[in-house]
């Protein structure tokens, strides 16, 4: 009882908001398309004028992608998850918060910074890429309790690196790990949603 | 003076809140000192119990005034949400207190 099993709950009421998939598959989706928004950059990069304007796009998009995913989730989740298995208001601390926009923003401007101006400048930017998306995925899984997250996070760091060693442009290695963990979001998205469909038929009427 | 605080320790025991020493309010009123609110589903697939058993738990609860229950409608949709008040956060502060002091935890 007591402190353990407050943390228990806690962790569960945490952890439930994943259980249906939807927010894995919403970011898998803004991380696939980010990915293949940078490699039409690589792929039309004449370099000069644009890359300005591309990089505010980036961020709008990545800022925009944000807040209109969480309202599709949300509508979702009130049409389809909630009458199956219920709802539950859970505060999350507020330097839980504190990091995440600090991870999002910081995420955010070096894919559309870094990748973009450093490019062709320095080497390895990919890595850097890659570890921070990483560090992003990391602690998302780590603070819902959701260790399928946490392997993820493998996925773009390992990208990273393999595209530095063998010397990928960077905006094509950036475009490279955002896709790569954009499509295995949306793969364990989709398999905790058939899989909490599966288990959670039918809605339930309630008393 | 062992004995004493023996006599103590049963003391705080027998005195225990007997609305949350109950199990399935127990795990009721831990789930909902956990969170801000939940609703009537969510307590249902947490807690394991029957539909009956759990309105009967949850309006127990409500006439020690422990919790507060909102009932409204999603559409048609009957929609039952519960959360602590304030006097059900004190209480289950006070229980866990006098349960640890008396198995010593």
């Amino acid at each position: 009882m007591t402190e353990q099993s407050l943390q228990e709950a806690r962790g569960r009421a945490a952890r439930y908001d994943y259980e249906d998939g939807t927010i894995e598959i919403g970011h898998g989706a803004v991380y696939a398309v980010l990915g293949v928004l940078l490699w039409l950059f690589d792929a039309m990069s004449t370099g000069g004028q644009y890359k300005w304007l591309y990089a505010v796009g980036v961020l709008a998009f990545s800022f925009v992608s944000a807040a209109v995913v969480g309202s599709l989730v949300s509508r979702y989740k009130q049409r389809i998850t909630y009458p199956r298995t219920g709802r539950v208001h859970y505060e999350r601390p507020a330097s839980a918060e504190a990091w995440d926009a600090i991870l999002l923003i910081g995420a955010s401007l070096l894919v559309a910074g870094g990748a973009i101006f450093i490019e062709g400048r320095y080497t390895g930017v990919g890595a850097i890429v890659g570890a921070t998306i990483a560090l992003l995925l990391f602690f998302a899984g780590r603070r819902a309790l959701l260790a399928r997250m946490q392997w993820i996070a493998l996925l773009p760091l390992l990208i990273g690196l393999v595209s530095a060693y063998l010397g990928i442009d960077d905006t094509f290695a950036s475009a490279l790990i955002m896709a790569g963990a954009g499509l295995a979001l949306l793969l364990s998205g989709i398999l905790a949603m058939r899989s909490y469909l599966a288990a959670n038929p039918d809605p339930t009427e309630e008393a | 003076m062992a004995k004493d605080d023996k006599s103590g320790q049963w003391a705080d025991l027998s005195d225990v809140d007997r609305i949350i020493h109950e199990p399935a309010r127990l795990t009721l009123m831990t789930i909902l000192y956990a969170v801000q609110s939940a609703d009537f589903l969510y307590l249902l697939k947490e807690s394991g119990l029957t539909k009956g058993n759990l309105s009967a738990h949850l309006s127990k609860l409500e006439e020690a005034g422990y919790i507060e229950i909102t009932k409204s409608f999603n559409g048609k949709v009957p929609h039952t949400d519960c959360q602590l008040t304030e006097a059900g956060r004190n209480a289950f502060d006070a229980y866990v207190q006098q349960m640890r002091g008396a198995l010593g935890g």
